[in-house]
């Protein structure tokens, strides 16, 4: 009787640690990401498959900065910004993610492009205004810069488009969105966000030195190729994106996590000894003969 | 209201473990060769009945605790007093040149200069720390404009948007009859719960057109929103309203939108601003008109109730070890 009743005294031990024990203040990993969203017009192609239908680019990129924002553990900090011709403007800057969740979230679902101030988009000047921004924000402010990578004007092949980064330390994810095959640039919508007409060969500047014929500006695809050499030049992680969620895994890695002391709730282990404890008393045992 | 909810919602999967002591009866009896001629052991039977009961508890209990409940946070209505301010911030890059001031007469050297944004960032985290009750939309505006949060009491967060108007330069052109739209639009949709007010912080004047003129008075009118203009001033040449009327030469585009303004039939004030002091009072002037009563909601933090549960637990445990001993003693 005593042996199979240790297991009930073990218990209440447990127990008892686990009313007492007080949060215990521990460095965590945590994450700060000042988040720029492409706004201009070739964000708005829905060519991004999510489950049974297509999605523009850009709902495809908030999708992806929301399940982020869900998955950051509390003391991290995130803001919003976002980029259309050759400017960033920053929308908030980063504020700790639990605390102000309803306010980043509400935030988020205001962007779209009806706050495009321009048109065209220079990604490369883009890119590096979110960089110098970022590192006006703290040594550990990262970046995450969403485009599908359509420099528009185009460059000319072997431009970058980006003034040099070495200056700012700064890290951080450029996240591709969009589909491969190329596809028509919505030009005008409607009141109801119905698109009725769409840009023409004619109507934008093509590439200055290729054949006639060979350059299609007003079609748009996702620029691996470019965005992974500006990833490489701006020594960021390039990630084409396919799905919302692999943006959580790709962004919460320990080279762009920084430690923070923050206080941690521990009772967990010693309710999980006290139920084991438990359950090993009261596990059915083999009748007795 | 405040509904119950839980951290780890899958970990109540294990709550059949909860069944464990009542069906693991056969391992604690102990084998005697005939029974049935002992007298029914009724208290003894009632002993372990409660046993079992507390066992099944004590589990069902901490696996509920594991699950981290918690109660979503709820709202109180409080009336207090203070109004809905939806500031419209001119984000234009004009906004980020400095503040000129004629040159002083005893030609002191001149003091750091401060940006137009900057003072007007200023002014506005004053009136957050200060009426953190208010309710603040925020919308900043070039050619577009920019709603960076809807009405909220999150002052932090606001702040957040503030600091950012400071960040790099903003885009060069300005389209004020589309930001006021948005200002008010702000409003559209809420309940009226106390005073309203459309917080305008611009350098520039506007051309508006008939039709957009129209949809601001009606929308104004609509929604009874009170109208405040601080006019952060560009230079020495810019115009003083106090003037206008008496100096018909005027007829600069600033002067123009203060005249439209001010035939909106709705509560409307101007205030030129140039330096911290003339923008603090302003911003003050505002906060003491905007003070009539508010109904607002106060926001109660979510309460955990797994330390309650694990208080439970430990008092059932400790019950079950007080049983364990009562029935080793009556074994012996």
């Amino acid at each position: 009787m005593l042996n199979k009743n240790i297991w009930i005294l073990l218990s209440l031990i447990a127990l008892l640690v686990c009313v007492f024990l007080k949060p215990i203040v521990m460095a965590r990993p945590v994450y700060d990401f000042q988040i720029t969203f492409d706004i201009s017009q070739s964000m708005k192609v829905e060519d991004h498959v999510a489950g049974d239908q297509l999605i523009s680019r850009l709902a495809a990129s908030k999708a992806a900065a929301l399940d982020l924002l869900q998955h950051l553990p509390c003391g991290s900090r995130v803001g919003w910004s976002v980029f259309t011709r050759r400017r960033v403007v920053t929308l908030t800057s980063p504020v700790e993610v639990c605390d102000h969740y309803a306010g980043l979230a509400s935030s988020l679902s205001n962007i779209s492009s009806r706050m495009r101030w321009a048109n065209a988009s220079g990604v490369g000047k883009g890119l590096h205004q979110s960089i110098r921004a970022a590192d006006g924000m703290g040594e550990t402010t990262r970046i995450v810069f969403f485009t599908d990578g359509q420099e528009a004007p185009p460059l000319r092949s072997g431009d970058r488009g980006m003034p040099k980064t070495d200056r700012y330390p700064v890290s951080g994810v450029i996240v591709g969105v969009g589909g491969l095959n190329p596809v028509r640039i919505p030009k005008t919508v409607d009141e109801n966000g119905q698109i009725t007409s769409y840009w023409q060969a004619s109507e934008v500047v093509q590439k200055p030195d290729a054949p006639a014929g060979q350059s299609n500006e007003e079609l748009s695809s996702r620029q691996d190729v470019h965005l992974s050499k500006l990833g490489r030049l701006a020594e960021l992680i390039y990630l084409p994106m396919d799905s919302a969620n692999q943006l959580a895994d790709a962004a919460m890695v320990s080279s762009l996590a920084h430690q923070k002391r923050v206080p941690v709730d521990l009772r967990w282990i010693p309710a999980c000894l006290a139920l084991l404890f438990l359950c090993l008393r009261f596990l059915p045992g083999r009748a007795r003969e | 209201m405040s509904a119950l909810g839980f951290h780890m919602p899958w970990l109540l999967l294990l709550l059949p473990l909860a069944l464990l002591p009542l069906i693991s009866g056969k391992r604690d009896e102990i084998p005697f060769p005939w029974t049935d001629w002992l007298p029914a052991d009724v208290s003894g039977q009632r002993l372990h009945w409660l046993w079992q009961g507390l066992a099944a508890l004590t589990i069902g209990l901490l696996v509920i605790a594991l699950a981290g409940p918690q109660s979503s946070e709820s709202l109180t209505e409080r009336i207090g007093r203070g109004a809905e301010i939806s500031i419209l911030l001119d984000r234009s890059a004009s906004m980020d040149g400095e503040v000129k001031r004629p040159i002083l007469r005893d030609y002191q050297s001149i003091q750091v200069q401060e940006t137009k944004n900057g003072l007007a960032r200023q002014a506005l985290s004053w009136l957050l720390s200060q009426r953190p009750e208010n309710r603040y939309a925020l919308t900043l505006f070039s050619v577009v404009p920019m709603r960076i949060v809807d009405f909220t009491d999150d002052t932090g967060f606001l702040q957040a948007g503030l600091d950012a108007s400071g960040i790099g330069r903003g885009p060069k052109e300005t389209n004020m009859g589309l930001a006021l739209l948005a200002a008010i639009k702000a409003f559209d949709q809420r309940p009226y719960t106390g005073s309203r007010a459309v917080l305008l912080v611009s350098d520039g004047g506007a051309k508006l057109d008939e039709e957009t003129r129209i949809k601001i008075k009606e929308g104004m009118q609509r929604n009874q929103i009170s109208l405040y203009f601080i006019y952060v001033q560009s230079g020495i040449n810019t115009p003083n309203f106090d003037l206008v009327g008496t100096d018909t030469s005027s007829n600069t585009e600033e002067v123009e939108l203060h005249l439209f303004f001010k035939n909106l039939g709705i509560k409307y004030q101007v205030f030129q601003a140039d330096d911290v002091a003339s923008m603090g009072e302003a911003v003050a002037t505002i906060d003491s008109q905007e003070n009539l009563p508010l109904t607002y909601y106060e926001k109660n933090a979510g309460i955990d109730y797994s330390r309650v549960l694990f208080i439970l637990a430990l008092i059932t445990s400790a019950a079950l070890a007080l049983i364990a001993a009562v029935r080793m003693e009556t074994l012996k």
